[in-house]
């Protein structure tokens, strides 16, 4: 076990290596360079040359691609992934700011969406073609088809506009928690509600369910212990990759409400050409994806006694 | 995000129905306050505000602009934050365009034109206590256009002596035409006489205090622990991703002293902030630029539509034409292009009125702006039948053998303009372009390497002088250069610069731009309208005599306050 994880681990230190040459080449491809554009204006200036020049030197941005990637992963490799050149705060220190502002809106909106999204499919399941699961499935169907950004702009025209009742965004605020924490939230109770019923009409008709009901158990032991154990698993798949996303955060929700995160800085930094901020956040993506699909194996063997990982089956 | 914006406004549209009758009232704030207890607000920095003030703590003006990357206003890589609140400049424009002293008390323009000297104000102190002196400004300047700082916006004082030189790193600093007289006085001399310099310098001239920068080198400006104002507000907080919040400069002396006890800059995302919304739901107080689809909502909304100063954006919007190579190597076709656009109907029924067609490049009431001149508009004015005429005598009779184009606009802008002119082209000239959108940096770059072929392009005034508008078509340097010089052209525009401000000098910018025109080295198609949004409850705008914005109005907000509703 402690091998194959050791292993696993090894792998994902070789993806970043490999993910960070990549990126360094494509941004280093891409039109455009980070000091072409004043973003207050947004208008285009042609800079002198000679200034251009001062500028990519100032930067090291005027050495060979090579020397310049092998001294940005010097500095990586003891901790110093630079200074953004779009904010001039050291990437670490933006990261530690903004990803904790993150982290908190995902988790809250994964304590509320979670358990909505996969209790709303049990309940779908469990009465299948019924005025309760037609009921369940439009309201998945509706939640699932509709863009966040567009559920985003109309809480806001709702909730903080009309109403008055909350604020249009921000964050720190309490009140300005509520709302996109609820929009994110909704935005995970489509999809989790159709995979969950879908597997757990499935296992509901397995033979061990009819087993179990057979030796007399209560309903909701047959339901929980065992379809929704067996049926999890697929539903595990689904949620390695969405807790990460979570976890990264998103850019239509925290671009509307001006959440000062990460999940917008992303695109952002791709937009501005924040050479170090691409790196920095293209490469924590990789790490968490690659983890959570790491701890999302191990988890099928715990959810699961069939699977074994790593050592020999029974 | 932009390309959103669309269906936001379509989002908006729907709530606004609802909302026609309901309509939004602002919840009075300590509206039960009895005559008795209305006595006179007096602010921190003992002001006294009109009679209909609000009381003290609700003198807090919000407004939303980007992150700033610093408070150095003389360090350009990326934008430094907003520096009205915190910069006084020199000289400050009103809302008529005249001038009025701030940082200067006064100032004379030599015989010949070059040489700028000003006298400051001699009891100005920086927010930390440390007078504002002449040496203050002369160490701005040489800062500004130090090699060293590798500033991008350099080039904006390069018609100061040796300005371009030094920035070069060919002369000493001593050679720069910027020199201190006195401990107040200190005068600027340009290379050649340039009429409009004092809004170059009052727009990009801000001192630094030389103190701090000495002390805690660029980090200066990072903190506003160490980043002192010498303007009326000084800088408080700077939440990063949240506000910066500025309160009044105790040590500020001079003309224009705050009224407001807060002003807080919201900090919004480059892209994708819903800023009309954030203002109709009171996060914000004013300073919304509203353009396109959200400015008709608001022209038809009986709230906001209220609370909009409407003004002509100092931007020209025109198509560009790469002319290195064919098709756009041909005057004829280019000729054709200019007369199938209808100018009319796009801005009239597509737009919805939101921009005012165009024939020249000169935003409506800019200096020398004289669009109605019925030679220039002949020159591109709309003929479906001139139009056809020209094409066919280019070798396309009706658009047969044109090559398909691709139309680009960049990060959403004139989207749906884009499409109409597709539409009119298709239907005059028979020809096939499809808009595309793309981001700025590639827009950019393609245009560059001349891949970009036909773009529905935009420039913004830089400063309000014509040359800004016509300076660059026949630059190679120039990203947006088309391929295309004319030595008549170049020359008229180089006979017209240095002279004073006169309508000869008006005239020979207009020949300039009638050449333009003339030979469609650009298809000029209209200027943008925009709406700024501001509550009711502020107060106190300068504004000009009409009851609009002005031009490059720098003392707008220099009186505001929030008044009691």
């Amino acid at each position: 076990m402690a091998r194959y994880v050791l292993g696993r681990i090894a792998g994902i230190v070789g993806v970043l290596f490999a993910v960070s040459i990549m990126i360094f080449l494509m941004i280093h491809t891409i039109p455009g360079g980070p000091f072409d554009a004043m973003p207050t204006t947004a208008e285009y200036r042609d800079i002198p040359e000679h200034i251009r020049q001062r500028l990519l030197a100032k930067y090291g941005l005027d050495q060979p691609l090579y020397v310049q990637y092998i001294r940005y992963m010097g500095a990586a490799l003891q901790g110093d992934f630079g200074i953004s050149f779009r904010y001039g705060e050291p990437i670490t220190q933006f990261v530690g700011r903004t990803w904790q502002i993150t982290m908190q809106l995902g988790l809250s909106a994964m304590a509320i969406g979670v358990p909505l999204g996969i209790g709303l499919g049990i309940v779908a399941s469990l009465r299948p073609n019924t005025w309760l699961d037609y009921l369940t499935n439009l309201f998945v169907i509706t939640t699932f088809v509709t863009p966040t950004f567009v559920i985003a702009v109309m809480s806001i025209i709702i909730f903080a506009v009309k109403l008055r009742w909350l604020p249009s965004g921000g964050w720190g605020e309490p009140n300005q928690w509520i709302m996109p924490t609820f929009v994110y939230a909704i935005g995970l109770v489509g999809g989790l509600a159709r995979y969950t019923r879908s597997s757990m009409v499935d296992a509901l008709q397995a033979e061990y369910v009819r087993t179990a009901r057979a030796k007399g158990l209560r309903d909701r032991v047959v339901v929980l212990r065992h379809a929704f154990r067996a049926a999890s698993l697929p539903l595990l798949t689904l949620l390695g990759p969405l807790v990460v996303n979570l976890l990264l955060g998103s850019f239509f929700i925290e671009t509307i409400f001006r959440i000062p995160g990460i999940g917008s800085q992303t695109t952002l930094a791709v937009y501005n050409r924040d050479y170090p901020m691409i790196m920095a956040l293209i490469l924590l993506w990789t790490f968490a994806v690659s983890m959570a699909y790491l701890v999302t194996d191990l988890l099928y063997g715990v959810v699961d006694p069939r699977i074994r990982i790593g050592g020999t089956a029974n | 995000m932009y390309r959103f914006g669309p269906l936001t406004a379509l989002l908006v549209a729907v709530p606004i129905m609802i909302l026609a009758v309901g309509c939004v009232a602002l919840a009075p704030p300590a509206a039960e306050m009895s005559e008795a207890e209305m006595t006179e607000v007096v602010n921190s920095v003992g002001v006294t505000l009109p009679a209909d003030a609000a009381p003290i703590e609700q003198q807090v003006y919000r407004f939303a602009a980007i992150e700033g990357k610093h408070f150095d206003t003389m360090r350009n890589e990326y934008e430094g934050f907003a520096y009205e609140s915190t910069i006084e400049s020199l000289t400050k424009m009103g809302p008529e365009g005249e001038w009025h002293p701030a940082a200067a008390d006064s100032w004379e323009q030599s015989e010949d034109g070059r040489t700028w000297t000003f006298h400051l104000r001699q009891d100005a102190k920086w927010s930390d206590g440390t007078p504002v002196t002449a040496d203050d400004w002369v160490y701005s300047f040489r800062r500004y256009l130090d090699p060293e700082m590798a500033n991008v916006y350099a080039w904006f004082l390069f018609d100061i002596e040796n300005g371009s030189e030094y920035n070069k790193g060919e002369v000493d600093v001593e050679e720069l035409g910027v020199k201190q007289i006195d401990e107040y006085t200190f005068s600027v001399t340009t290379t050649v006489p340039i009429p409009y310099y004092m809004f170059k310098l009052s727009w990009h001239a801000a001192p630094v205090p030389k103190h701090m920068v000495e002390e805690h080198g660029d980090d200066w400006a990072n903190d506003p622990a160490t980043a002192p104002s010498n303007g009326p507000y000084r800088i408080a907080e700077w939440n990063r991703g949240k506000n910066v919040i500025f309160t009044p400069n105790p040590h500020y002396t001079g003309r224009y002293p705050a009224t407001l006890e807060q002003k807080v800059q919201v900090i919004i995302p480059e892209v994708g902030a819903p800023l009309l919304q954030m203002y109709q739901a009171g996060d914000i107080d004013g300073g919304v630029g509203v353009t396109g689809d959200n400015l008709v909502q608001v022209l038809e909304d009986p709230q906001l539509s209220q609370e909009a100063y409407i003004n002509v954006q100092n931007r020209g919007v025109y198509i560009y034409m790469n002319q290195r190579t064919p098709p756009f190597d041909n005057i004829l076709v280019r000729q054709a292009f200019a007369h199938a656009v209808d100018r009319d109907a796009l801005c009239n029924n597509v737009m919805r009125g939101t921009c005012i067609p165009a024939h020249g490049f000169l935003p409506k009431d800019f200096p020398c702006e004289r669009n109605d001149d019925p030679e220039l508009i002949a020159f591109q004015n709309y003929d479906p039948d001139m139009a056809k005429d020209l094409f066919a005598q280019a070798g396309y009779p009706n658009g047969e053998g044109f090559p398909e184009l691709t139309i680009y606009t960049k990060e959403g802008e004139f989207i749906r303009e884009a499409e109409a002119i597709q539409r009119m082209l298709a239907d005059v000239l028979g020809v096939q372009v499809t808009p595309q959108n793309v981001e700025r940096a590639s827009y950019v770059a393609s245009m560059a390497d001349g891949e970009l072929k036909l773009a529905l392009n935009r420039w913004g005034a830089d400063f309000i002088d014509p040359s800004n508008f016509v300076d660059w078509w026949d630059d190679p340097a120039a990203s947006y250069f088309t391929g295309w010089t004319d030595p008549e052209y170049r020359q008229l525009i180089d006979d017209a610069r240095p002279m004073s401000t006169s309508p000869e000098r008006c005239d020979l910018y207009h020949e300039a731009i009638k050449i333009l025109a003339r030979d469609a080295i650009g298809v000029f198609v209209m200027n943008p309208v925009q709406a700024a949004l501001y509550k009711g409850y502020v107060a106190g705008l300068r504004l000009t005599e009409d009851g609009t914005l002005g031009v490059y109005n720098m003392t707008l907000l220099d009186d505001a306050y929030i008044r009691q509703e």
